[in-house]
């Protein structure tokens, strides 16, 4: 059954290509996607090539001397260091590598998790739509959406000290799964009264074959949507949360980056410390929106041919 | 016009928004009993003697059952009982009530003002495809969208208050001016004039959103078989757009609000940090910093009870205006 | 019992969900209807939209349950069978919708969507299925190159697809189809194809059939047993050509007579109330549009005469 399921994603995604390359919203998207793919891999690369002083985290390059304008070790863009260095001599251009690396792996983790989960849910609270399981799954997604997940984790912060990248991902992960299922459940509850649902049930297909192979494939494009559009609301709550400073210390993302840059009272000091993050996360977030949209525009099944 | 049916599911969703407050309360509660570390100092102010460490002990019944001290905590909520602050050494409940009214300024001023401008341009983009204005617009809400919106907040401080010196870098108001005690309308311009760009980065990063969700649906509105009956009868296209096509284009956009107003808050903590604005989002991070327990759950449980109501509300607006949607 | 399908007075009735103003209604879809259909035999379901029919259709193929009453199929209950047994009862039915458009689904190959019940089955092989595919699809009139096999629905014109319809119920060679007005979304011309194709598998797999439609004509040319409904009960029944010849209720000779083409020799004025299924009348739910409608028709439900040789009527006339 898992190989019909990747054979089916594998026949929308060859179906799906040429139209996704004509597109020039998608194709601006994945070019911007790949530029920073590259900068996440090339960000280990760099480190090596010029020494252990450019490591994002602990790296300080020594032979500085205190920047008089700024009265820290933070030095505007020069040769040695492309995007300058911060108070403490660290290699901006470096933490911005590794900060797309972060992003990538945040991002994406956590819209897979919370994408699959979704789906799953949305799947069967739509197909036994009305019933006390749908009834039960929706209840839940009620209460959760009530929450407000920042001042949540916050407060978990709190307590716990620090939040850990993991565990920051399995809390965002439980969080994201609400948009995505509610989504899939109109979709399925939709689908389910169509006519060729009953044409397969009168040839005695089981309610799994159904869901799998009747409702499924339709359901797929709508929740790679999804995926892409909680790539950026994943890193930008991520940047938000290190940004506050609660964020984990062992990893300078681009939100520690800012962090850090405020928290040493450099903002209005040194401008080439706080733009290259936040174009980062602008950038990449908006590469996965794009492509996002792109697929909307495709596969979207208001796109029904007129008899 | 309101049915039997539709006064159900008032009292429905509000029940829901009770159960949810219950979770939010238990939560907070079993985060900060169980989680490691003596549960006592979540409460004890480390400045108190001994004697008023054993007192408050036995209030809050921590030498009792788990369940007991369940029971207790549920009766201080009710009762507003929410402890004192470290900090401040005053009850939680006080200080969040003085705090409450600033959050609300900024929070509903910008979902307004998000939700207008979301929907007016969303409106417009969708009618005139291809043109300029949907390319410039759309890009530049293809920025805003995707942007952190602490990073505006600092670079919009930078660029009109650093530079520029236009509005003051944060805060709500100017102590030395009303120190000065001026009048009603002074006073009223001086919060404006401090709520000017706190306002500016919360609405901007909503509003993309929801122009381009209004975009959306109106495009798929525009589509329907009613739109081309009106413009076929002769109707005006801004009849169009706004009574026929808007109309029902906009109750997507509320629904997705219902989603985004958790988000939403998250964005207002964030924005009352980088400006300082003395809001609850702002208390919550201080709290959170110095490890001030007592206020800190006070306003993790404000915050939610803010989103809850929201919820509730839109929800049960969204139920009137859509004629479509059964009470079940 | 040597009926294929034997139907014993079957209710249903659903439940239309609150609104803004009501609370919950119940509409009573069919009230008591029963009939027996035997082998190679086609039975007719005439009736106005709203009477139903096609909720008959689906009772039998076990996609809802009946509010009571009973169905056998070969002697078997049909609500009370377990897993194993549906999925047995459902390789020996097929059904054919109204809907050409949309009872295929979009994103199957016309393969695919054949083979399904084999692939249901699970018994043959990839080959196997292949050659059953084009076996049928050369009975049915259809092309079974590779190029045509592997086109999507949206590709084909209604006829096609309805054929393809057709190929997918008889594939698992039934004994019963129930066919829900197969013809009424196609044109004209095609319509005759498609009876015939349904006749000649009666012929070949000794099949029998439910045939649903609201076109007197087209029961006239398949149809071995007819019965009328009105408003969720059978006002008559009989054999076809009976019926037609001389019918007895006044609401099947207003249906002849409604026929543009046929020169009736009962000519009786249509009362213009519409049958509402909501709303259904006291005594004989035919009494509001009835030219002969007596005082007794207003408080009594008429029962079943014997008028002939299995023709059944249910009406104060007789």
């Amino acid at each position: 059954m898992i190989k019909d399921y990747i054979n089916e994603i594998k026949e929308i995604f060859n179906e799906n290509w040429p139209r996704f390359r004509s597109n020039k919203i998608g194709m601006i998207g994945l070019v911007i996607l790949i530029i920073f793919l590259f900068f996440a891999m090339f960000g280990p690369i760099y480190v090596k090539i010029m020494g252990p002083e450019y490591l994002p985290v602990n790296g300080m390059d020594l032979s500085l001397e205190i920047n008089p304008n700024t009265n820290s070790y933070a030095w505007p863009p020069s040769l040695k260091h492309i995007m300058g260095t911060d108070a403490k001599g660290s290699d901006i251009f470096s933490q911005f590598l590794n900060g797309s690396k972060l992003g990538f792996i945040i991002g994406i983790s956590i819209a897979i998790g919370a994408t699959v989960l979704g789906t799953t849910f949305g799947l069967i609270s739509g197909y036994w739509g009305g019933t006390l399981i749908d009834s039960c799954i929706m209840r839940i997604v009620d209460i959760m959406i009530c929450i407000p997940f920042l001042p949540l984790l916050i407060i978990i912060s709190a307590v716990s000290g620090s939040m850990n990248l993991i565990t920051f991902i399995i809390i965002m992960i439980m969080f994201s799964w609400t948009g995505v299922c509610r989504v899939v459940r109109s979709q399925t509850l939709s689908l389910r009264t169509r006519l060729y649902i009953d044409s397969a049930k009168a040839t005695g297909a089981s309610n799994c074959r159904i869901l799998f192979k009747h409702i499924a494939p339709n359901v797929i494009p709508l929740s790679f949507y999804e995926m892409t559009m909680i790539v950026g609301a994943a890193i930008l709550t991520e940047a938000g949360l290190s940004f506050l400073g609660f964020g984990d210390p062992t990893q300078m993302s681009w939100g520690m980056m800012i962090n850090y840059c405020r928290a040493q009272s450099h903002v209005f000091k040194s401008l080439w410390w706080i733009l290259p993050s936040g174009l980062g996360i602008t950038f990449l977030s908006m590469a996965f929106y794009l492509i996002g949209r792109s697929f909307d525009e495709i596969v979207n099944p208001r796109l029904r041919k007129r008899k | 016009m309101i049915h039997v049916g539709f006064t159900k599911y008032i009292t429905r969703r509000i029940l829901e928004g009770i159960i949810s407050l219950f979770v939010v309360i238990t939560i907070i509660f079993f985060l900060f009993r169980v989680m490691p570390g003596d549960p006592v100092s979540m409460i004890l102010d480390p400045k108190m003697t001994p004697e008023m460490k054993e007192m408050i002990r036995n209030s809050y019944g921590l030498n009792e059952p788990i369940f007991v001290q369940y029971g207790i905590y549920l009766k201080n909520i009710i009762t507003l009982n929410m402890g004192n602050s470290f900090h401040y050494s005053k009850p939680v409940f006080e200080i969040i009530m003085e705090k409450l009214p600033n959050t609300l300024l900024l929070f509903t001023s910008a979902s307004i003002l998000a939700s207008v401008l979301g929907i007016f341009l969303g409106r417009i983009i969708a009618w005139k495809r291809n043109s300029n204005t949907e390319y410039i617009l759309s890009v530049v809400g293809l920025f805003f969208y995707n942007m952190p919106l602490f990073w505006l907040g600092l670079i919009l401080i930078y660029i009109f208050s650093f530079s520029l010196g236009l509005f003051p870098i944060g805060g709500m108001i100017d102590y030395q001016l009303w120190s000065f005690n001026p009048s009603i309308i002074e006073k009223i311009l001086d919060i404006l004039h401090h709520l000017f760009l706190p306002l500016i980065t919360l609405t901007v990063s909503s509003f993309c959103g929801m122009m381009f969700l209004m975009r959306t649906s109106m495009v798929e509105t525009l589509k329907e078989d009613y739109v081309i009956a009106a413009k076929a009868r002769g109707l005006p296209d801004k009849v169009i757009r706004n009574k026929y096509a808007a109309r029902n284009a906009e109750l997507p956009v509320i629904t997705a609000l219902i989603l985004g107003i958790s988000g939403s808050i998250g964005g207002g903590v964030l924005t009352e940090t980088v400006f300082s604005w003395p809001g609850i989002g702002y208390e919550l991070f201080r709290s959170t910093m110095e490890r001030d327990y007592p206020l800190a759950q006070g306003c993790f449980f404000m915050l939610s009870l803010i989103t809850i109501v929201s919820v509730i509300v839109i929800d049960v607006v969204y139920s009137y205006l859509d004629p479509r949607i059964s009470y079940d | 019992m040597k009926e294929l399908l034997q139907v014993d007075n079957i209710k249903k009735s659903f439940e239309i969900k609150k609104r803004l103003f009501k609370s919950a209604i119940e509409i009573c879809v069919i009230d008591g209807v029963s009939f027996k259909i035997s082998k190679k035999q086609i039975f007719g379901l005439i009736g106005e939209s709203g009477c139903g029919k096609t909720t008959i259709g689906r009772l039998v193929t076990k996609l809802i349950e009946p509010s009571s009453g009973k169905m056998f199929f070969n002697n078997k209950n049909i609500s009370e069978m377990n897993k194993n047994e549906t999925k047995e009862f459902r390789k020996k039915i097929g059904m054919i919708f109204q809907d050409p458009y949309e009872s295929l689904n979009p994103r199957f190959t016309i393969i695919n969507s054949v083979k399904e019940p084999l692939d249901i089955d699970g018994r043959m092989t990839k080959q196997e299925k292949f050659d059953c595919v084009k076996n049928i699809f050369k009975k049915i009139g259809l092309d079974t190159t590779e190029y045509f096999l592997n086109k999507y629905p949206h590709e084909l014109s209604g006829g096609q697809r309805q054929r393809i319809s057709i190929a997918r119920s008889l594939i698992m060679k039934p004994k019963l189809i129930i066919a829900d007005e197969p013809c009424s979304m196609l044109d004209v011309s095609i319509r005759s194809d498609i009876m015939n194709i349904i006749l000649k598998f009666k012929q070949e797999l000794e099949m029998s059939a439910i045939y649903i439609t609201h076109d007197l004509s087209e029961a006239k040319y398949i149809t071995d047993f007819v019965a009328v409904m009105y408003l969720g009960k059978i006002v008559e029944t009989g054999q076809t050509q009976d019926i037609i010849d001389d019918p007895y209720h006044p609401y099947t000779k207003m249906l002849i007579s409604a026929i543009p083409d046929i020169i009736s020799k009962f000519k009786i004025n249509i009362s213009e109330k519409i049958p509402d299924p909501m709303n259904i009348p006291h005594g004989c739910a035919f009494h509001p549009r009835c030219p002969y409608a007596k005082e007794i028709c207003k408080r009594i439900e008429p029962e079943n005469v014997n008028v002939g040789e299995g023709h059944l009527v249910k009406c104060h006339l007789f």
